[in-house]
């Protein structure tokens, strides 16, 4: 044969790879064409070898076909990383017209690197190394380097072959303490709807998530115009009083305070007028809390744990023990013309409203409740949780009738009825206690205590203390005039609320903001070019790992902590710590690889690296 | 570009100073190609090698501040990237005195610092269990050198093709004279050097992919995943395996071949740079993280 230009092996590989594309159509469409037309091919390939083998055998060994091959080879691996490979039909349909989805299908472009046509150019340059390097025999010490690159590829294929055939992949969803002797099957990371037995038992034993340290950082957006779109943010330590220069924006950013739990509670702070008020610290076995009592009706109370009885502050002892903790249903009336009117009622009384309309206290329930099944108001138990108090206004003249639930917990809710006179009415319930103690104290240090309207004994305080069984109250900070106030605080050093106030300066203004890292939606300063966000740096988790155990006939036979990049190696198969879930702490996913060829592979990866030092270093 | 003079500001003085290095060697450089006298070269090579060791400096900096090696970003990587090419053009300094491929190596070098300013991320982000692996630093320790040389055989490529016919210019013409001075004192093949870089790069290729491909057994079960990343990585392999190949026919020698190489180099910057340009990007596990 005469020597064939490269032009000729270009449009020789193109004609093989157009009549490889049209085996993959048939293959796709109809297995029987498909059939006929490698039946086809073959019967080309023996008739042309039998007429000139010399000219076969020409052609598959010519370093132009490698080059050829080599190129459309290029051409189909970029194809597969421009078209989406094996993902769902939907995202196709996002991507692609239904008529370029469909001519995808046909050559299976949405699975390139399995398909006929691109193994069928993988085998025609696997028979061209094949006979270009027998060309070359007998090996000599000089040729080492060509024939280990060369065959290297050959390996590889043929490893990767082994893999893909007898090779298979699985996966395990794992939760703690259970045991498993079979994985689900899956193909590109899709699971199939088959299961594999193993012949052992894989249990998890344990798994654990590491996390970073949270790192809770002020991230700083900036941007020139606010129509704009923001930059790479600055990001900034929550540090308190540490300030930050943002250049971009020609500002300085300060962190006032860092709350890593934050929380508010009402405090008492001293005033001039206003009700006395004291701290308490209610200490039980292994916790204490504080709270803080004023002397005024509602806020003088509360009962302790497992309502074993109720503490009541006074400044000063009262005269009346038993009225002074009974309990109260206030009701604060306000009309729109700012008359004020504080009134206890009491059930089945009536009282006096507008000029027309008389007030009639009905029911109360202490804990408001509307039965399910037969629709009906009732109260789902004696404890005050929910206590709701009915108004009857009836009109003296007309006779007319109107119902009004008042909460004492929902202040603002009116069910959109009109009272009469347009008044407004706050029901305030000031619980007491039946059948069980309750202890007065006052601000010089006396207690006594009352049962059902009884005193039974006075005392002082020991040390400020009032100790019951195992509470102890421990009333300190009198104050003889407070007002409530509002107080931020740290419920614990745990990251489980950060909250930080920091003060943005820019051309001398200073502005103070509080940033949360629950947040949906950033703080803007400088009119929108400048966004604030809290957010911690990396909540991703630094490591996961499980505990494994191999089972065989119910006898532990090993044990391994597997972690990413440390797979465990049993009965012919890998195991791989793949997954984990943020939100259930105790599931596991795990991967499983059976590769019988993964060895040959790696032969022929070391054959190539060192072929092709040998190759171009020692060309002996 | 406006990013680039935004985020100057945001840099760190190191970072500012190393720039300012490199331009001044870049430009002793440049007028060492027009001159006889040596003082000005030397000037050159000794702000070069300021410049490396600042550079590396920079690197054992984040890394130490990171507590991991400093290639996850693309800030980091692209820091590492302009170490390496200098690097392969330092120990090529010492076979031969090559200042226009000392031009071309500080261009490319300035490029990636550059571009790290722009992609700048002064932000140090963790590690993923996946890439906590003793294989990290090997594998891309191994790639970028790999990279660097073939960046080099790029810009000996480029002036091959530009000025082919230097080899076999003598010291009589102007021309001559220049090239003699340019390349060291000595007239040499472009061509025949573009290749051993390319050979270099190739071998550091090869070992990359043994690396890649053991890590990524380790790591994910498999050793090759079919990534765009990795499938890029392949396309690369396989232009210069073409371009190997290409040599031995007829009539591919030179300019034709060395093309090759500059395509070569250009599937290097898309499989290192352009991932995201991909639609397959969201199923790669290789892509930078750029914030």
């Amino acid at each position: 044969m005469r020597k064939k230009p490269l032009t000729f092996y270009l449009a020789a590989t193109g004609l093989i790879t157009v009549y490889l594309l049209i085996l993959q159509a048939a293959a796709n469409l109809n297995k029987p064409v498909f059939y006929g037309l490698v039946a086809l091919l073959a019967l080309f390939i023996v008739f042309i070898t039998a007429r000139k083998p010399q000219n076969v055998l020409d052609f598959f060994r010519s370093m132009k076909l490698a080059v050829s091959v080599l190129i459309y080879f290029t051409i189909a691996v970029i194809i597969g990383t421009l078209i989406l490979q094996n993902v769902e039909p939907a995202r196709y349909l996002q991507s692609y017209s239904p008529g370029f989805y469909k001519f995808v299908k046909l050559l299976t472009l949405q699975d390139t690197y399995h398909s006929v046509w691109f193994s069928g150019l993988v085998i025609l340059l696997n028979i061209n190394i094949l006979i270009c390097t027998l060309n070359h025999l007998p090996i000599r010490k000089k040729k080492i380097g060509f024939f280990l690159i060369h065959l290297s590829i050959v390996i590889v294929v043929i490893g990767g072959s082994i893999s893909a055939f007898f090779g298979m992949k699985g996966y395990i969803n794992f939760h703690e303490g259970e045991t498993v002797n079979e994985f689900q099957l899956t193909q590109y990371n899709q699971m199939l709807d088959q299961k594999r037995q193993m012949g052992f038992q894989l249990r998890l034993d344990k798994f654990e998530v590491d996390h970073y340290a949270p790192d809770y950082r002020v991230y700083v957006y900036t941007r020139s115009d606010s129509k704009n779109k923001f930059g790479m943010p600055y990001s900034f330590k929550s540090t308190e009083n540490a300030e930050y220069p943002v250049t971009n924006a020609h500002g300085t950013l300060k962190i006032l305070k860092y709350f890593p739990d934050y929380a508010v509670r009402e405090v008492a702070k001293a005033t001039d007028t206003g009700p006395g008020a004291v701290k308490v610290v209610l200490h039980e076995e292994n916790h204490s809390q504080t709270a803080f009592f004023f002397d005024m009706t509602g806020d003088d109370r509360f009962f302790m744990p497992n309502q074993k009885g109720m503490i009541v502050f006074k400044w000063n002892m009262p005269k009346n023990l038993a009225a002074t903790v009974s309990e109260q249903k206030l009701l604060t009336v306000s009309f729109p013309d700012g008359r004020h009117q504080l009134i206890s009622v009491q059930e089945g009384e009536s009282y006096p409203f507008t000029p027309d309309t008389t007030l009639r206290v009905g029911r109360f329930f202490p804990s408001f409740s509307i039965d399910d099944k037969t629709k009906e108001i009732v109260s789902a138990g004696s404890k005050p949780d929910n206590p709701a108090l009915e108004l009857i206004f009836e009109n003296k003249i007309t006779k007319e009738k109107t119902t009004q639930w008042v909460f004492a917990n929902f202040p603002d809710f009116t069910h959109g009825k009109k009272l009469p006179g347009n008044a407004t009415i706050h029901f305030t319930f000031v619980p007491t206690m039946k059948d069980k103690p309750v202890y007065v104290v006052t601000a010089n240090g006396h207690y006594a205590w009352t049962k059902n309207g009884k005193t039974f004994k006075k005392g002082t305080l020991d040390n400020n203390r009032l100790t019951l069984g195992n509470l102890t109250f421990e009333f300190n900070s009198f104050i003889p005039h407070a007002k409530k106030v509002k107080e931020e605080f740290n419920r614990s050093e745990k990251a489980n609320n950060p909250v930080v106030r920091v003060q943005w300066e820019q051309n001398g203004q200073k502005e103070v903001a509080m940033l949360g890292a629950s947040d949906k939606t950033a703080t803007f300063m400088d009119n929108g070019r400048v966004a604030l966000l809290l957010r911690n740096k990396d909540d991703s988790p630094k490591a996961y790992r499980s505990y494994l155990s191999v089972l065989k006939d119910g006898k532990v036979v090993m044990k391994k902590k597997v972690e990413v990049n440390d797979p465990l190696r049993f009965g012919g198969y890998y195991f791989y710590q793949s997954n984990y879930d943020p939100k259930d702490p105790t599931y596991s996913g795990i991967s499983v690889v059976r590769d019988p060829g993964v060895y040959i592979v790696f032969l022929g990866f070391i054959m190539l690296t060192i072929g092709g030092i040998l190759r171009f270093y020692f060309k002996m | 570009m406006i990013a680039l003079i935004d985020n100057f500001s945001r840099i760190s003085t190191m970072l500012t100073g190393l720039i300012c290095i490199y331009t001044i060697a870049f430009v002793l450089y440049s007028f060492s190609l027009f001159m006889k006298n040596n003082s000005v070269y030397t000037l050159g090579r000794f702000s070069l090698f300021v410049g490396f060791i600042i550079n590396g400096w920079l690197i054992v900096q984040r890394w130490i501040a990171a507590g991991r090696p400093p290639f996850k970003t693309f800030y980091e990587s692209l820091i590492f990237a302009s170490f390496c090419i200098i690097l392969v053009y330092l120990v090529l300094e010492l076979i031969r005195k090559v200042k226009l491929v000392g031009v071309g190596s500080i261009i490319l070098a300035l490029g990636c610092l550059l571009f790290a300013v722009v992609k700048v991320d002064v932000e140090i982000i963790n590690l993923p269990p996946a890439l906590q692996s003793g294989w990290f630093i090997p594998h891309v320790v191994i790639y970028f050198i790999g990279y660097g040389a073939l960046a080099v055989s790029f810009a000996t490529g480029i002036m091959y093709l530009f000025f082919p016919d230097a080899i076999v210019l003598d010291q009589d013409t102007r021309k001559g004279r220049f090239f003699t001075n340019a390349l060291g004192g000595e007239i040499i093949d472009l061509e025949a050097f573009t290749h051993q870089l390319i050979i270099v790069g190739f071998t550091f290729l090869n070992m990359g992919l043994l690396t890649g491909s053991m890590w990524a057994k380790f790591a994910w079960g498999d050793y090759w995943f079919w990534d765009p990343k990795e499938n890029w990585s392949l396309i690369t392999w396989t232009i210069y395996l073409t371009y190997f190949h290409l040599r031995y026919v007829k009539g591919w020698r030179g300019r034709k071949a060395v093309v090759f190489s500059i395509i070569g180099f250009a599937a290097i910057v898309f499989t290192y740079l352009g991932m995201s340009a991909l639609p397959t990007a969201s199923m790669s596990e290789h892509v930078y993280t750029s914030q």
